[in-house]
């Protein structure tokens, strides 16, 4: 590949592309793939002469497909031969982890506000994240973090309210029962 | 009912023909990337693109049905030849019988539907 053309964005972006969607790969396989592709499409160039155009260079890059479909191939071909073994391709987005940890955080801020909506938070806020912990594979550890933050944070509010709620009892228990006269009076008014 | 169409069906068929076809084309004699490509023809629709074709190639060389070789006599800049093995003979072999009655039954029963 002559300096020129390795310089071009779309070149660039097309193999730190493939590079990216074979992250998983196993790395002997991956470093053949991409020296393979790049040597058919530096061969591909030179048929074009000694300087191609932005067009021909397009149009090489067109001829390799997308580098997902390289990837795609790659993980079909591996699945096909060797029955029971995953593929651990690099996930592609589903990056839901620092808006995962930024709802915990709310939701802790809340709990210090108000322990009985910080847990009523905190607790859909647990649910949706298990439920949806597919959606994190770009960011399994931020996504983590925010369950357990989530889950820390329930507990605490939980602990909160059931404390609250004990003391009010034992001040209730203290002040006594209200006189029926009294009751009735205040009903009333 | 799954839905079919063409793509399915070329996707489909790809997988199970492909890299006896690049065997094939490899019993003529070593070859390099590109020359597979054009040897399989650009647009017959035996492969989705030509990077596609490397991770076959790969995987053909892992299980031994092929090997590489690079060629520095050229003056042009260096390739990397893909050559087919004992191995791969064998394979090409007994894929090409099965091929040859199954392919057959499948003509056969296709142009009775038509008739």
């Amino acid at each position: 590949m002559t300096s020129n053309i390795s310089q071009n964005i779309a070149v660039r972006n097309y193999f730190a592309g493939l590079e990216q969607v074979l992250a998983g790969a196993n790395p002997q396989e991956r470093a053949e793939i991409i020296d393979g592709v790049r040597e058919h499409f530096n061969e591909r160039l030179r048929t074009y002469g000694a300087s191609p155009t932005d067009e021909q260079v397009e149009e090489a890059l067109a001829a390799l497909g997308s580098p997902d479909e390289v990837a795609a191939a790659y993980s079909q071909d591996r699945i096909e031969y060797a029955p029971g073994s995953t593929i651990p391709m690099r996930p592609q987005g589903g990056n839901a982890g620092w808006p995962a940890l930024l709802a915990a955080v709310i939701g802790l801020a809340f709990a210090a506000l108000n322990p009985f909506f910080g847990a009523f938070w905190m607790l859909i806020l647990l649910v949706v994240l298990i439920t949806n912990r597919k959606s994190a594979a770009g960011s399994p550890g931020l996504y983590r973090a925010a369950l357990y933050l989530t889950a820390l944070g329930l507990l605490a509010s939980l602990a909160i309210l059931f404390g609250l709620i004990s003391v009010f009892d034992e001040s209730a228990d203290a002040t006594g029962p209200i006189p029926a006269t009294e009751a009735v009076i205040g009903q009333e008014n | 009912m799954v839905a079919t169409s063409e793509t399915t069906v070329l996707t489909n068929l790809r997988r199970s023909t492909l890299e006896f076809c690049v065997l094939a084309l490899l019993q003529r004699g070593p070859a390099y990337g590109l020359e597979i490509a054009r040897g399989l023809g650009e647009e017959a629709g035996l492969f989705e693109s030509e990077g596609t074709l490397y991770p076959l190639l790969a995987r053909l060389r892992k299980s031994g049905y092929a090997t590489t070789k690079w060629d520095t006599t050229a003056d042009a800049a260096p390739r990397r030849y893909y050559a087919i093995t004992d191995a791969g003979r064998d394979a090409l072999q007994q894929f090409t019988n099965i091929w040859t009655t199954y392919s057959a039954r499948v003509d056969s029963v296709l142009k009775g539907t038509q008739s």
